[in-house]
């Protein structure tokens, strides 16, 4: 818990120092430094939860909630580099208070009844994809988010917006937001195949749900492939795909 | 011995004079005895360029003496008129250090803030070292304006925003599409606007041009210009699809562009972001066509408009260019009474002429 808390603490420092840089018009190494420092300290806590499990840390929500956001952050800290659209810590900071805080509520910290299962690669394999392709969805709407903005401040001629000058281009973030759809629908294909291996009779619902979630994507892709999709309008449905899911996966 | 600066540059001389003391490189070396004569054997450092020729100098000769010996070399090279007198500044001691200090940071440049000025006097600069013309005070001099113009352009933000309609629809263009070097770019109409607003997406990196104008001989000659090729008027709408980036600038009365072309593209395009400039009065594009949510729309007073924020943004920015120098120098400040330091009065007293 104390871990979780220092977590919480040093992202919303880092939101902090980020947005001030980024309203100053500055840059700096120490909003990276901070990312790498919540990152590592996410994974340390997924690991110390494992210990204590004896098994991959799956068993609330308030765990997966964590490694959704570390995930989040595993996936910044790949694509927001390579892209250059390191402009996404902006969002990746708080996107991980939110998750670690959400996490907190007493009744997403209950176990699920599967918690007592015995150690099962398969599952944990399973969750554990479905987990990442989460972060890697989550990192689109993100920059889903991103773009939303900037299209705002670029159709209402708007630039005295401080941001402005300092958001990637459009053209950036759409490539972002694409390569980041197909990351995370080729991990949620992957984990949905795991999950077919395995006896779902506990946590059938969750597994629906992604195959749901998996079914959403794939129209999206496709419609995007075959005929093409405003980015506009693709951003909000990866935004609010998300926001979906993610509401649905805490609610159960 | 000291430092002295004399010069000519656009704020007091027109083109027509600067360009006769406009002197290459190669002349400097073809005239070095004389420029070694008229300094008493003392260090110098030539500048030239489109907007300026300045002289530094660090020799025993006084500041007058010297200008005349300059005026002498000059009448031999038959260019000196006396009208030109009145145009040059003279400055000595550290009126040059902040004077150079000034240029490098764009302060003293046309376009306020520019960048190529540093290069340019880097070079100018580097060629007389070369060529042994420095000495010991002179390198210190420039060394040191280096580092505080290169201060001056990071504390401060004198060349951030863009100060003329072209370099801002190539910032907007930019964000829009990043990388311009795979972008598309049609020009309606062949006009002066037209073509200096694609020249400055084409320093940017854009390479593919199309031209359409009415004259199709025009439309030829401006595409030959640029690189790219020429289109008849009437094909421009087929060519919609294809591009991503439209310059429009016609004397059309009506509207050129209008929703119904880029609804019959859309799908082709499988709507990719589309960047439309309209440079034109009476406008050329229909502003209906921002309703399709990947098409980004600039007229000329949105682009005017920017291009004037982006003015008095860096105009703002010389009072602390200007603090910095005097920071640098250790020196206080005159202010005459009752005066406050405005940017346009710094950027007026920019250099005191003798």
């Amino acid at each position: 818990m104390v871990l979780t808390f220092i977590i919480i603490l040093l992202a919303t420092i880092g939101s902090v120092i980020h947005w001030n840089l980024a309203t100053n018009n500055k840059r700096s190494l120490v909003s990276l430094v901070i990312v790498i420092g919540v990152f590592v300290l996410s994974t340390y806590q997924i690991y110390q939860r494992g210990q204590i499990a004896q098994q991959c840390p799956i068993n609330t929500v308030q765990e997966l909630l964590s490694f959704i956001s570390w995930a989040i952050l595993l996936f910044y800290l790949v694509i927001g580099r390579v892209y250059r659209v390191s402009f996404l810590g902006l969002l990746t900071l708080p996107a991980v208070v939110l998750f670690e805080v959400l996490g907190l509520l007493p009744s997403l910290q209950l176990a699920f009844p599967s918690a007592d299962r015995a150690v099962n690669p398969i599952l944990e394999w399973h969750v554990f994809l479905l987990l990442l392709a989460y972060g890697a969805l989550g990192q689109a709407a993100l920059a889903g988010v991103l773009f939303l903005q900037l299209h705002r401040v670029l159709k209402k001629s708007n630039f005295s917006n401080r941001l402005f000058s300092q958001m990637p281009p459009i053209g950036r973030l759409s490539e972002a937001i694409k390569r980041l759809l197909w990351l995370g629908f080729g991990l949620l294909t992957i984990g949905i195949i795991l999950g077919f291996k395995l006896d779902y009779a506990a946590d059938s619902f969750k597994f629906y749900l992604a195959c749901g979630t998996w079914v959403s994507y794939l129209i999206l892709i496709i419609v995007d492939k075959v005929r093409g999709f405003p980015l506009k309008l693709m951003s909000i449905w990866v935004l609010a795909l998300y926001i979906l899911n993610l509401i649905l996966l805490v609610s159960i | 011995m000291q430092l002295l600066c004399l010069g000519i540059s656009y704020q007091n001389a027109e083109v027509s004079v600067r360009e006769k003391f406009a002197i290459s490189n190669k002349r400097i070396i073809e005239h070095q005895q004389e420029f070694k004569t008229i300094t008493d054997g003392g260090d110098f450092v030539i500048l030239s360029t489109c907007n300026r020729v300045e002289y530094y100098i660090y020799s025993q000769v006084s500041l007058t003496d010297l200008f005349n010996r300059l005026i002498s070399y000059w009448q031999e090279q038959g260019i000196w008129h006396e009208t030109n007198k009145e145009l040059f500044y003279q400055l000595e001691g550290s009126q040059v250090s902040q004077h150079l200090c000034s240029v490098l940071s764009g302060m003293d440049s046309m376009v306020l803030g520019e960048t190529e000025i540093v290069k340019q006097v880097k070079d100018a600069y580097h060629f007389c070292l070369e060529q042994k013309f420095t000495g010991k005070e002179l390198n210190q001099l420039f060394q040191k304006s280096f580092s505080i113009g290169k201060k001056i352009r990071t504390q401060t933000q004198i060349q951030t925003g863009q100060v003329s309609v072209g370099s801002v629809a190539v910032d907007l263009a930019a964000k829009i599409f990043g990388e311009l070097s795979e972008q598309k770019i049609m020009i309606i109409g062949a006009g002066d606007n037209s073509r200096v607003t694609a020249q400055s997406l084409m320093s940017r990196g854009a390479k593919s041009v199309i031209v359409s104008n009415r004259s199709y001989d025009k439309a030829v000659d401006l595409a030959e210009h640029l690189g790219g090729s020429a289109i008849r008027f009437d094909d421009w709408e087929e060519t919609l699809a294809q591009v991503d980036i439209i310059i429009s600038s016609t004397g059309s009365p009506h509207f050129v562009v209008e929703p119904a072309h880029i609804e019959k593209v859309r799908k082709q395009r499988k709507y990719k972001e589309l960047c439309i400039i309209d440079l034109a009065i009476p406008r050329d594009v229909d502003p209906q066509v921002t309703e399709f949510s990947e098409v980004y729309l600039y007229d000329m007073d949105t682009l005017s408009q920017l291009a004037d924020k982006g003015k008095e943004h860096r105009q703002k920015q010389l009072i602390k260019a200007q603090a910095i120098i005097h920071e640098a120098f250790d020196i206080k400040p005159k202010q005459a009474p009752n005066q406050q330091s405005s940017p346009d009065s710094l950027a007026a007293s920019n250099f005191n002429t003798l």
